[in-house]
């Protein structure tokens, strides 16, 4: 991103951005005072952004310890009548799900933005959770963009928006707006001079006080009759477009990206103009009077969204109170348009055609051979038609036999990486318990391609109390849910008596003050069989090495303390906390070993900081240079083990090689090697 | 408006991104009939991994509302690396659409650990010729060392599609996005790398490859 673009960029510019900076930019134009985030991929650089811009246009901006405290941090400047944006990806909405649906009954009284990007296909994502259903039960706006150019309007506006009707307005976000690029219209920058005020009984007794009089129940009615106020701004949004063409019976229906895919299909079937349309740029409420419109106007509706099935849900609700007869399709299990994963043009020309009684040959024209390509666009007679046909069969057949040839290019960890370290280790001192079937949870970061596997392997299921041999690094970890969730998967697993192997649990710094605290509190408390690693690396790295708690550095860039995770886990009560050198196999090995001998609860703590980030900084680093010796090295392949992507093999393998242009001289695989044939070159580490 | 498709594929770390915004920011230069900018949409998509990852751009200039090109869409591929030229061509090249790959590999780890074979070049570049109209295939890396710089390989890649005609951009304001988003104190090495890609090209026999080409 230029870096001028949120402090000084004109009014008028003309700008190609992606949603996330899209949005960063509006909400600098409404003026925000204070904005907070927690990293989460498809949404980090909305507040990346904002934490750049954050120092010159004198607002706060903050990484928090989680989505939650960084809700209520962006919930409290709202309450105190100030500006605020809270970002998110899905996953964090559930994290701070119990303020979100607590906060909207009494409202707010500064503009309350929360930015939500939900990752359909599940990209960057745990699940592919679609968080308008939640917004729905929070009772609140919900908006839904299109592309960036949208995006940035909708979240400018939403600040207004918030204020008029005195609730939070959620801006449900998707991986390719946030991450997609469109032209964007910069408008001013506004400054907002207000001074934060409180009132606790603002338009309402105790109004920030859920258990205050008049009562809990009371402030719901509250909230619950705002629900005309949300509607009636659907129907007069400038987001939602309506547009009936007369004698046509069939619509569409179709919301935020939705709406880009299901304009295109209706370009590239030739419907233009022909059918009915409801474009939502308000994925909650819908408009009322113009949907009530639009559905006594035909009487089939294709239903287009990314995500769930929810619009589809709302407009059957909308038609059977209406009465009105008319076929809605939308996602379904063996459906064009399928319940998982996300859409695309091509998903929605396959539903529309049918519906439209439009030959699909016509729309799949551009599907036909190389040789008749555009046959099946003017096919006219049947000979031309079966020659269509059979020039797409011979292409899809060509596709299957390229695609076959086709080798998988699996995640890795990065070369240098101190994560291999911890792994190498924590295998070494596995490797003296080999009848046991260990347990090793995983947490989100990183470090979680521990449990990617390398995909050219067709796995089967096996019987219960299979021992899997780890033959790389990406084969250890057995589990892998969410963020925090190891320790307390790795406490039940042994509470419940699991004695077939070690348990063991992992995750990062950021991890760790993110959501595990609790869960070591418990694992002090409650006790079991569990050694838990901390893999500390000084950043939030997987997301674009934003700065977490042990970093010493706040989200602009300014210096600040540096959270200690040993001193942290001893006050929490863990007795046994080790400490190891993830750039030391052995110091890992062994700080595993004498947890595992002690038995009961240990916390390790392995520190080692990105690669990236030592290399970037310390120019003395990245000068080091790794050589194999060719007269030692044997091309056993144990290194390759290590999993490292600046490893590789020559000579029909028997020679290991390193690749200097990624090679980043941890020196961990001359750690691996058994026979000394891999040196650091220009001093030791 | 005619729309054009382009997709940029690379491995992460090759450049591919930079390579995609530099052709979307150069749209801002080209004003379509309207009398606005030239419109334009840039569709990403990557893995979790920072480096090494499959990553794929969809730019589309014109009336283009979704971040996707469609099946069999693509005008034009711009390949920074073989593999992942022919992994996104099979579904998207369209069958009039040209293809300007790198021919220097950028090996996956499942190959380096011995998981998976790499397919030949060879058959990559016939495939590519099977899904689409024309291929022009070199080794870019070799020329972007040669020029001093390997990580000047995809602005150079750049150059050589500029040169099938393939993209509704003028040379011009390729080039002076290029010395806009160029890395500070290297503008002048990437605009010989551009160069030097559109000369390769043009060897090739690649100059006004799109003469022919229909757009969707």
């Amino acid at each position: 991103m230029k870096d001028d673009l949120l402090l000084t960029q004109k009014p008028g510019t003309e700008a190609v951005l992606p949603g996330n900076h899209a949005m960063a930019r509006g909400a600098v134009e409404a003026g925000v005072h204070l904005v907070s985030a927690y990293p989460g991929t498809p949404s980090s650089e909305i507040v990346e952004a904002l934490n750049d811009a954050s120092l010159g246009q004198g607002f706060h901006a903050e990484w928090s310890t989680n989505e939650k405290v960084a809700f209520d941090v962006a919930a409290g400047a709202a309450l105190v009548g100030r500006r605020s944006l809270v970002a998110m990806k899905t996953a964090g909405l559930s994290v701070a799900s119990d303020t979100f649906f607590t906060v909207p009954y009494g409202g707010v009284k500064g503009g309350f933005v929360i930015v939500v990007a939900d990752d359909p296909d599940a990209h960057f994502s745990s699940t592919e959770h679609d968080s308008r259903p939640l917004v729905r039960q929070a009772e609140i706006l919900c908006l839904e963009p299109a592309d960036a150019g949208e995006a940035k309007e909708m979240v400018r506006q939403a600040f207004d928006l918030s204020e008029q009707l005195m609730l939070p307005v959620a801006v449900r976000s998707v991986a390719r707006v946030s991450h997609g690029s469109a032209n964007v219209t910069l408008g001013p920058i506004n400054k907002l001079d207000r001074r934060p005020v409180f009132n606790k009984h603002y338009g309402m007794s105790y109004r920030w006080d859920v258990y205050g009089a008049p009562g809990t129940k009371q402030k719901h009615e509250w909230l619950v009759r705002q629900f005309e106020k949300l509607e009636a701004y659907a129907d007069e949004s400038p987001f939602n477009e309506l547009a009936l063409t007369s004698g046509s019976g069939l619509g569409v229906i179709a919301a935020g990206l939705g709406s880009a895919y299901a304009y295109e299909a209706i370009q590239a079937l030739g419907l233009a103009g022909q059918v009915n349309w409801l474009k939502l740029g308000t994925a909650y409420p819908l408009p009322p009077m113009k949907l009530a419109e639009f559905l006594k106007a035909g009487d089939k509706v294709l239903v287009v969204e990314e995500g769930t099935n929810f619009i589809e849900g709302l407009v059957r609700e909308a038609a059977q109170k209406l009465g009105v007869k008319v076929e809605i399709v939308g996602k379904g299990v063996d459906a064009p348009m399928p319940l998982w994963g996300e859409i695309n043009t091509d998903m929605v020309v396959r539903a529309l055609a049918p519906l439209a009684g439009v030959d699909g040959l016509k729309a799949g024209a551009k599907a036909g051979a190389k040789a008749g390509a555009n046959d099946a666009a003017t096919a006219q007679t049947d000979a031309a038609r079966d020659r269509a046909a059979r020039n797409r069969a011979a292409r899809e057949a060509l596709k299957a036999e390229l695609e076959a040839g086709l080798c998988p290019r699996s995640s890795t960890l990065c070369a240098g990486c101190p994560h291999l370290g911890s792994y190498w280790g924590l295998r070494l001192a596995l490797q003296k318990h080999r009848d046991g079937v260990h347990i090793l949870n995983g947490d989100i970061g990183c470090y979680e391609q521990a449990g990617y596997g390398l995909f050219a392997e067709n796995l089967a299921s096996t019987e219960d109390h299979q021992a899997w041999r780890a033959q790389t690094v990406y084969e250890m970890l057995d589990t892998i849910y969410v963020m925090g969730s190891a320790v307390g998967m790795a406490q039940g697993q042994s509470l419940a008596g699991y004695d077939r192997g070690k348990v063991v649990a992992v995750a990062g710094d950021s991890s760790f003050f993110h959501a595990a605290l609790p869960a070591v509190a418990n694992l002090a408390w409650n006790g079991g069989e569990v050694v838990f690693m901390v893999l500390d690396n000084r950043w939030t790295a997987m997301t674009g090495h934003q700065p977490s708690p042990t970093t010493g550095r706040v989200g602009n860039g300014s210096e600040s303390i540096s959270l200690d995770i040993v001193t942290t886990a001893k006050a929490l009560g863990i007795k046994n906390v080790f400490t190891a050198d993830a750039f030391d196999v052995r110091s890992v090995q062994k700080a595993v070993d004498e947890a595992f001998k002690l038995g009961g609860v240990s916390v390790i703590v392995v520190s080692g900081e990105c690669r990236l980030q030592t290399i970037r900084r310390e120019k003395n680093v990245a000068r080091l240079v790794t050589v194999v010796d060719p007269g030692k090295c044997n091309g056993c392949g144990i290194c390759l083990q290590l999993g490292c992507p600046g490893l590789g093999v020559i000579d029909g393998g028997k020679q290991v090689e390193i690749d200097q242009l990624q090679c980043n001289s941890c020196g961990l695989c001359s750690q691996a090697c058994n026979r000394q044939a891999i040196h650091i070159q220009g001093g030791a580490r | 408006m005619k729309t054009t498709n382009v997709i940029v594929a690379g491995v992460g770390g090759q450049g591919s991104i930079l390579a995609a915004h530099i052709l979307g920011k150069a749209a801002i230069r080209e004003k379509a009939p309207s009398g606005k900018p030239l419109q334009v949409r840039i569709g990403e998509t990557y893995g979790a991994a920072m480096r090494g990852g499959k990553v794929f751009s969809h730019v589309r200039f014109g009336d283009a509302r979704a971040p996707l090109t469609m099946e069999d869409g693509a005008e034009l591929v711009i390949g920074l690396e073989p593999l992942e030229a022919l992994r996104v061509a099979i579904p998207y090249l369209s069958p009039d659409g040209v293809c300007v790959i790198n021919t220097a590999q950028y090996v996956p780890a499942d190959v380096k650990m011995g998981r998976a074979q790499y397919p030949a070049t060879a058959g990559i570049i016939d495939g590519l010729k099977k899904l689409g109209r024309k291929v022009i295939a070199f080794d870019a890396t070799a020329a972007a060392k040669e020029l001093g710089k390997p990580q000047v390989m995809s602005v150079l890649m750049l150059g050589a599609a500029s040169a099938t005609g393939m993209l509704p951009l003028d040379e011009k304001s390729l080039m002076a996005t290029i010395e806009e988003e160029a890395p500070k104190g290297t503008a002048e090495l990437n605009l010989k790398a551009f160069r030097r890609g559109r000369e390769i090209a043009e060897s090739l026999g690649g100059a006004g490859a799109g003469g022919a080409g229909e757009g969707a």
